[in-house]
């Protein structure tokens, strides 16, 4: 059968069975990555670079989190950085107003981004393409005005101050490195949970809308209720980043959650790649890291980021994640031995 | 009341010229061109920078700032849409947000970061009329945008580049059939929608200070005109464009001016939810 298939060149349903060769090189590179990820605070010399690296898994989670509504699911979400900033002032205001613990501010806060997800979501993801977008982006230009003019709750353009950090078994995380590990633990529960649900049923609905939403529902999928389940995920990641980022940074300003960020966020899904975990985690430690690395050519380095973009997307359209996976693909058919053509 | 209406309608004008360039963009090729916002930034810097620093005369910078801003038009096809045909939309819209990353951070090294501002056009003394008090540059930037529209109107309907227009936004492979150059059309068409954006530019000008950030916010609120109106409408953009000039200016008027900002996005979900195909819209089929 197998060799049938070969032959004829079918595509086969992928093996479940332990140690097939797909699973162990992507097993080796996620192996690799998390070696790196846990030695790299011993790496690093300077507190400028640790300071740079406390907040990468971060983005890590938003870029994640993103990929649910528009990766996975291919709707064109432009509101990630009001749930962030949703998920940030909640928690700040539980956590200065009502001295509420970390851990329940955060579970709070991500149920207020649910709810607000669930609203926006029941009345805008009839819509289609640009116009689901636009909504979502107006939706999030709505949330930034309200954070700035409701005073007495989110302290208009000041901002809220003084959030206190977040503790660990009764120990108040401080410094870099300790933020850099516990940024670490969340986005790795981040991409297990993200990896579980791609492989899932539901996962694979997901993709199936993106890639035709009528043949989908023709299947059976019923794509409504899946892209609203997706796009909770999306608000939920984004609203634990937004916590930590609130109790991390201790100051949150209305600036930080503009249609701006969500752009960011959204590069860094392109070009990650959308759908593909490694492409995105790459994509968005690039992306965060690229203005500090461009840094040094002053004034002309966000010239440069958006030139940067464009090119990226025009040479890997697909993004980092197609990138990675055509090499891997040369990669194993060198490894396998036979010459391709 | 009236002075109300009026300067609701002269905001509106600038909503309607970017809402008509955003469209002609949109139809000939299918894509949102998230960089429209920054050639109005663009059209705003040259032109105050042509009056107040070099004072050439107001129509001759009002030419040239046109003809500059057509030139990114035209360059934004050449180097990112022509490269990504074929492409999903998805993908090409995210390059137009590379671009108006890029052209915002090359205004800020060509201008700085400081806002400049354009000098007061045809002079200070206000006019009298109706019981509305107006400026006259105000009068000036009415005339204009009705003028530039006209135009648009005449081009589209009645010259043969607007039949190739709107032949290439019908059908573009039965275009390239029928032996239309196509990619020549796809250029100019966005070169006319950078010289549109351009005139638009320097006509907020004087009313606004001319910033670097301006082009993003005034084009998040053209979108609520687009979808207001129907997406893909030219009458619908105008109409879109000034009603929401309207809407903006009696809202901040009589409800509250803290959420100035908001009624555009409220009315552009409002209208999504309500009625995706706005006023003017055709094929409800894509969206809903």
């Amino acid at each position: 059968m197998n060799e049938l298939a070969t032959k004829f060149n079918v595509p086969q349903a992928p093996s479940r069975m332990k140690g097939s060769p797909p699973d162990r090189w992507s097993q080796i590179g996620w192996a690799a990555a998390l070696g790196v990820a846990l030695l790299l605070p011993v790496l690093l010399t300077t507190r400028y670079q640790m300071t740079l690296a406390s907040n990468l898994g971060m983005y890590v989670l938003l870029a994640v989190g993103l990929n649910f509504i528009y990766g996975y699911a291919g709707q064109m979400a432009f509101c990630h950085a009001a749930f962030w900033g949703i998920g940030a002032y909640a928690s700040a205001i539980f956590a200065t107003k009502f001295a509420m613990n970390f851990w329940v501010g955060m579970a709070a806060a991500a149920v207020v981004t649910l709810l607000v997800a669930l609203a926006l979501g029941a009345a805008t993801l009839r819509l289609k393409f640009y116009y689901f977008g636009l909504a979502t982006m107006g939706a999030g230009e709505i949330i930034h005005t309200v954070i700035v003019n409701w005073e007495n709750v989110t302290g208009g353009v000041g901002g809220i101050t003084r959030i206190p950090p977040p503790t660990l078994f009764g120990h108040a995380l401080s410094g870099e490195k300790e933020f850099y590990y516990f940024w670490l633990a969340f986005a790795l529960i981040g991409i297990f949970v993200a990896h579980r649900i791609e492989k899932s049923r539901f996962g694979r609905s997901l993709i199936a809308i993106r890639e035709g939403e009528s043949s989908a529902e023709a299947m059976g999928v019923p794509a409504f209720s899946r892209k609203l389940l997706a796009l909770c995920l999306s608000a939920i990641y984004a609203s634990v980043a937004g916590s930590i980022f609130a109790s991390q940074t201790a100051f949150i300003s209305p600036e930080s959650f503009t249609t701006h960020t969500t752009i960011t966020f959204v590069l860094m899904v392109i070009v990650g790649g959308r759908g593909s975990l490694p492409g995105i985690t790459v994509g968005a430690i690039v992306l965060s890291l690229l203005p500090e690395l461009l840094r040094g050519l002053k004034q002309y380095y966000m010239l440069l980021y958006g030139i940067a973009i464009v090119v990226l997307i025009i040479v890997w359209p697909n993004g980092l994640g197609g990138a990675l996976s055509k090499l891997s693909k040369q990669v194993r058919s060198i490894a396998k031995g036979g010459a391709q053509p | 009341m009236l002075e109300l209406a009026l300067r609701g309608l002269i905001t509106g004008g600038v909503y309607a010229l970017l809402a008509v360039s955003l469209i002609l963009i949109w139809n000939a090729s299918g894509v949102v061109n998230f960089a429209q916002g920054e050639w109005l930034m663009f059209g705003a810097f040259i032109g105050a920078w042509l009056v107040s620093k070099l004072h050439i005369n107001v129509v001759l910078a009002l030419l040239l700032t046109a003809l500059l801003v057509g030139a990114l038009g035209y360059l934004l096809e050449v180097t990112t849409y022509h490269p990504l045909r074929g492409q999903p939309h998805k993908s090409q819209v995210i390059a137009t947000i590379g671009v108006s990353v890029a052209l915002e951070n090359l205004a800020m090294v060509i201008w700085g970061v400081y806002p400049i501002s354009m000098p007061p056009l045809f002079g200070k003394e206000p006019i009298h009329f109706l019981g509305a008090t107006l400026l006259p540059q105000e009068i000036g930037i009415s005339v204009v945008t009705i003028l530039l529209l006209g135009v648009l109107g005449l081009v589209m309907t009645r010259t043969m580049f607007g039949k190739q227009v709107r032949a290439v936004s019908n059908d573009e492979q039965a275009a390239q059939l029928l032996g239309l150059p196509v990619n020549r059309i796809l250029r100019l068409t966005f070169a006319a929608s950078g010289v549109i954006a351009g005139i638009a530019g320097f006509l907020v000008a004087p009313l606004y200070f001319a910033t670097t950030t301006m082009g993003a916010s005034l084009l998040l609120k053209t979108f609520a005109a687009v979808v207001v109106g129907g997406f893909g409408s030219i009458p619908g953009a105008l109409v879109g464009g000034f009603s929401l000039g309207l809407i903006e200016i009696f809202a901040t008027n009589y409800i509250s001016s803290a959420y100035k900002d908001a009624y555009a996005f409220i009315i552009l979900m409002a209208v999504l939810i309500v009625r995706p195909g706005g006023i003017f819209g055709e094929r409800v089929g894509d969206k809903v």
